[in-house]
């Protein structure tokens, strides 16, 4: 199923909050276009920007940068690129694609390793790691020439052909932290004392605990309730993945259940530009709240990101923190990044850092 | 019907092509519509594929000094409540921008420039089979224009290009200029041209320049697929500007195809030739045939068949009621498109 979406927003007074216009074009003519374009009138997709015969040219620009370019592992997947920063062993990548403590460093040369977080870094969501190994190609930094919009970006992976290439769009900006309160997935009633559960939404988190309606939610977390906007306001804030407690009366009985609350469901509360950033591939979860970042067009995916933005000179101008819409995905600045990798390494046991 | 290179003319000189000299003379567009541009692109941007290292600096330069061109004129657009993008072609303040930003003509609008001004404007005419919109800055222009682009002529676009998507993704945001991505067009017609510049929502309306500074597309809506970007090309807007520039809201021919020639007679239209592998064919109409009747509208002319044909989309199904020696048939068929 093609979805075909037409992009105005409408909007309410303040620009900040754009919805879409409710005009539709013919879908039909896209639908048509996109399935049916014989192929002596449209472009070969190998020669697409991010195509593979567009992106082999690259090659050369990336020999070094890939050799300092791990993809870090875990549950046989690949959770995200890392890059080398130290010859001896120290690796930095995207903190939140690897909640594990240990994990797999694979190397350009297909070796792996077993790699321990030492570090992790919430600002800038870096992560160090530790391989015990020596003599790798650490990643250079471009750190004097200034970006400018219009520059390639280039993502290496761990093969000689680039992940995925771009241009910066935005050479430095701040992105706000955006949090997207978690979401229970009930409706409530009652002001006067502890709310009532009206209704249980499908595939939430209330329902996958068998939250029923009729219950009375007499305490969260401990907390008493004195009514449903009470209730409302502290579970909002609450981050998806949480767990809650809640002292439920269902009939004469009370029970204790835990419920894990859900990121809001797409079609009734992500707003139509939500919808669209996420037309073409998944975003990053962590993907705001920088204090600077290189905004770049190259198409990557969540598990892309951690390892190096390169520059034609082969160096990197940062580390690729973000996938963060249709348009647009993040990485973080050299300048940003050279003191947290020092920064992190005092964190680690001193008996790793004596034995290096 | 005025021809289509009158039209460029006119715009041309409306958009009052400059010279863009500076920084090495790369981009040089003369101001003399009946000539070709004299404007030099590096090599790389016209091989299928860059080639090397010295490709890819030539490309990365040539883009850089483009870039901050490109955003000056780039401009956010508040209607009532719906914003979305636009791209300021002329000293005199045309803005073209999408059809479904504007909706009808004659509102009051604002145009906002990358520096954070805002200009009052009016929309004018649109015409939204193609979603092409057309604006005009009301505010008296500065004594050397506003920030502008010109237009690319009508066929001056093909697959392969380099272009360059410029606007404001999310909405205008004052703290971040006009957002560029670099991409290729893949398929261009007189009604709709495909790149892998990804769009999201208030990207609408903004522009779509190629490796001379010129505007060949507005961006106007996607598909799942971030190849998946469409734009209304510049042609749409050469091909009806007087109408544009006059207010007028109206549906030009949406490029449906039915693939019959034929001549008037009494009943309707008698069916002279049959084009292979079209979609009349596909249906079993035969050369004698009578069309009667299009979706039950009755049919005298071919240019009234055309019409009619027209205010389908591409792929949509039509009834046709036909004679056949003289006797009454329906034939069900499902409409093409037409590629150029």
């Amino acid at each position: 199923m093609h979805r075909t979406v037409a992009l105005g927003t409408a909007g309410l007074p303040s620009a900040a909050r754009p919805l879409w216009a409710a005009f539709l074009l013919p879908a039909l003519v896209l639908g048509w276009l996109s399935r049916e374009v014989p192929a002596q009138y449209g472009l070969k997709p190998r020669l697409y920007t991010s195509g593979s015969s567009v992106r082999r040219a690259f090659s050369d620009v990336t020999e070094q940068a890939r050799r300092a370019t791990v993809e870090i592992v875990m549950d046989k997947q690949v959770r995200a690129l890392g890059v080398i920063v130290a010859a001896d062993g120290w690796i930095l990548t995207k903190s939140s694609e690897v909640p594990a403590q240990t994990v797999t460093a694979r190397l350009a040369d297909a070796e792996e390793f077993p790699a321990e977080v030492v570090g992790r870094h919430e600002a800038t969501d870096l992560a160090l790691l530790k391989i015990d190994a020596q003599d790798l190609t650490p990643i250079e930094w471009e750190t004097e020439h200034p970006t400018t919009a219009g520059q390639w970006i280039i993502t290496s992976g761990l093969r000689s052909t680039p992940e995925a290439i771009g241009v910066v769009s935005i050479p430095c900006r701040t992105i706000k932290l955006e949090r997207e309160p978690g979401v229970l997935g009930v409706g409530l009633d009652g002001e006067d004392g502890p709310p009532t559960i009206t209704r249980v939404f499908p595939n939430s988190g209330a329902e996958a605990a068998g939250l029923l309606p009729g219950d009375v939610v007499e305490r969260l977390n401990g907390r008493p309730l004195s009514g449903r906007s009470e209730m409302i306001k502290l579970v909002q804030e609450y981050n998806p993945g949480d767990a809650l407690a809640l002292v439920i009366r269902r009939e004469q009985k009370t029970l204790e259940l835990q419920v894990t609350l859900t990121p809001p469901p797409s079609n009734e509360f992500l707003s139509r530009i939500a919808v669209q950033n996420r037309m073409g591939g998944n975003l990053s979860r962590r993907r705001t709240g920088f204090e600077a970042v290189i905004q770049h067009d190259s198409v990557l995916r969540p598990e892309e990101c951690g390892g190096p933005a390169i520059a034609l000179s082969g160096k990197a101008v940062g580390v690729n923190i973000a996938r963060a819409g249709r348009t647009e995905s993040y990485a973080l600045p050299a300048d940003l990044v050279i003191p947290v990798i020092e920064q992190l390494k005092l964190q680690a046991p001193t008996s790793r850092v004596s034995t290096d | 019907m005025r021809s289509l290179k009158s039209d460029v003319r006119l715009v041309a000189t409306l958009a009052g092509l400059v010279c863009w000299a500076a920084s090495g003379g790369v981009l040089c567009a003369q101001d003399d519509s009946g000539a070709e541009e004299a404007v030099e692109i590096p090599v790389a941007f016209t091989k299928a594929a860059p080639d090397g290292l010295d490709d890819l600096r030539a490309m990365e330069a040539h883009v850089q000094r483009l870039t901050p061109r490109v955003q000056a004129c780039t401009v956010g657009v508040l209607v009532g409540r719906a914003q979305g993008s636009g791209v300021v072609i002329s000293a005199d303040g045309y803005v073209l921008t999408a059809a479904h930003v504007i909706g009808r003509p004659g509102r009051s609008c604002l145009v906002i420039f990358p520096d954070g001004r805002r200009r009052r404007a009016e929309t004018l005419g649109s015409d939204s089979m193609v979603d092409a919109g057309l604006i005009r800055i009301v505010e008296e222009a500065p004594p050397e224009g506003w920030p502008h682009a010109p237009m690319a002529p009508a066929d001056a676009t093909q697959p392969g290009d380099w272009c360059l998507a410029t606007g404001h993704p999310g909405g205008y945001d004052e703290e971040r200029p006009p957002v560029v991505r670099l991409g290729r067009v893949i398929f261009v017609n007189k009604r709709v041209l495909q790149s892998d510049c990804e769009l999201v929502g208030g990207d609408s309306g903004g522009p779509l320049f190629d490796m001379r500074g010129r505007v060949i597309a507005i961006n106007s809506r996607i598909q799942d697929d971030t190849s998946a970007n469409y734009h209304v090309p510049v042609a749409a807007y050469h091909a009806h500007w007087e109408r544009l520039k006059a207010g007028e809201a109206f549906r030009s021919h949406s490029g449906a195809l039915l693939g019959v020639s034929g001549k008037s007679i009494p009943e309707g239209i008698e069916i002279t030739r049959v084009f292979p592998g079209e979609p009349a064919e596909s249906a079993g109409l035969l050369v004698g045939d009578v069309i009667v009747t299009f979706d039950s509208r009755k049919v005298t002319t071919l240019e009234r068949l055309t019409e009619l044909v027209g205010e389908k989309e591409p792929g949509s199904f039509a009834r046709l009621e036909i004679l056949r020696n003289g006797e009454p048939m329906t034939l069900k068929v499902r409409l093409g498109m037409r590629w150029d």
